[in-house]
């Protein structure tokens, strides 16, 4: 990724936002009109499809990952076809994501009296992170988080050989809370 | 138009697209829309909410289109300009009519359709997106939602977050940068 085209991409931005007065924006908008028939302008393409993907998963309900007990409520009686996993840290099995399925939540109950946040990050079996995560939403009352993704995803990432570890953080410091072969 | 007519379009220079599209060669107009779609969407998200954006757009390209075919691009070169004239002609008289718009649908046939195949071309897959939006911070991801979902201004955005309306823009810049190079890379768990 350049560095002209994360540029282009804030200066776009700050255009499609309303930044900077119209009669200023003009040499701006003539340029991107050219650009684009010219088919020059790469940032155009991507913040239209970033944006139109963005509003299709907030309409699915799939944008957080992280979600509440209601949240998932609301998800489950939504239509779409749901497979809720409950992952037993004393006893973990592996996940049965139905082929039918379009979304897969994962609910693990966890203690979550005094943590004041909660990260996630997965690494690989040579311990090289692959994901970090770095604001777990969550409801310490409900001792329980709850991860929802596309059940394709949760297929990808059942297929794969990896560890998620979720760290959280209170009044005594960062501790590892849970580290699990699945989620 | 078969597939290598409509490839060779995709590859041609604007000059030739242009060219071709003044002489009434439908395939060529369709590709000069394509191109410009991007841009005019730009334009109206600058100035209109959300929901009126797709329609202010295809007003404006079926306008280019009549413009096109009835001969009033004088400087074939300047097509873009002219393109961007229409908008801000259009965004200075919103006041089009139902029926008026029907009519120039059914003549010139520009449809909401032939936006679904253009977007396509800009497609960005769920998965890789869900896997890449959930490294951001809550507070990026708040923005970033509140910016694309809820047609959110950044001044409220900004009050939402208690932060200011610099801020926001800082965020929002240094998340789409994220997002881009988060996408550019294979998905998370490949490899794992």
């Amino acid at each position: 990724m350049s560095d002209a085209f994360m540029e282009a991409l804030s200066r776009l931005d700050d255009y499609t936002r309303g930044h900077g007065d119209d009669a200023s924006q003009r040499e701006y908008e003539e340029s991107l009109f050219d650009r684009a028939l010219a088919g020059e302008a790469p940032e155009l393409g991507f913040h239209a499809g970033l944006g139109a993907t963005l509003r299709a998963m907030n309409a699915r309900g799939t944008l957080e990952l992280w979600l509440t007990a209601s949240q998932v409520e609301k998800l489950r009686n939504s239509g779409l076809r749901t497979a809720l996993y409950e992952l037993d840290l004393e006893d973990p099995k592996p996940a049965e994501i139905p082929p039918d399925a379009e979304l897969f939540i994962t609910r693990v109950k966890l203690d979550l009296s005094d943590v004041q946040r909660l990260e996630c990050e997965v690494v690989d079996d040579q311990g090289h992170i692959l994901k970090r995560m770095p604001d777990v939403v969550f409801d310490a009352t409900e001792n329980a988080i709850y991860a929802c993704c596309e059940a394709e995803l949760a297929r990808m990432a059942a297929a794969s050989n990896r560890l998620t570890r979720l760290w959280a953080t209170g009044r005594s410091g960062r501790r590892l809370l849970a580290e699990l072969r699945a989620l | 138009m078969n597939a290598k007519s409509a490839a060779s379009l995709t590859q041609s220079t604007p000059e030739d697209v242009v060219l071709r599209a003044l002489t009434g060669d439908g395939a060529a107009e369709r590709e000069v829309c394509r191109r410009l779609l991007p841009a005019v969407r730009a334009f109206a998200r600058r100035r209109l909410r959300a929901a009126s954006v797709d329609d202010f757009a295809h007003d404006a390209l079926v306008s280019l289109i009549e413009a096109m075919r009835a001969g009033r691009v004088a400087e074939p070169a300047r097509i873009a300009g002219f393109a961007l004239g229409i908008c801000h002609n259009m965004a200075r008289e919103r006041a089009r009519t139902g029926e008026r718009r029907r009519t120039l649908d059914a003549r010139y046939g520009v449809t909401e359709a032939d936006f679904a195949a253009w977007d396509a071309d800009f497609s960005v897959p769920r998965e890789h997106l869900e896997d890449c939006y959930s490294q951001l911070t809550e507070r990026a991801r708040g923005v970033i939602r509140s910016t694309f979902c809820d047609d959110e201004s950044d001044d409220a955005i900004a009050r939402t977050l208690s932060i200011t309306e610099a801020n926001v823009r800082v965020i929002r810049h240094r998340s789409l940068a994220a997002l881009r190079a988060c996408l550019e890379k294979p998905i998370s768990w490949v490899g794992a």
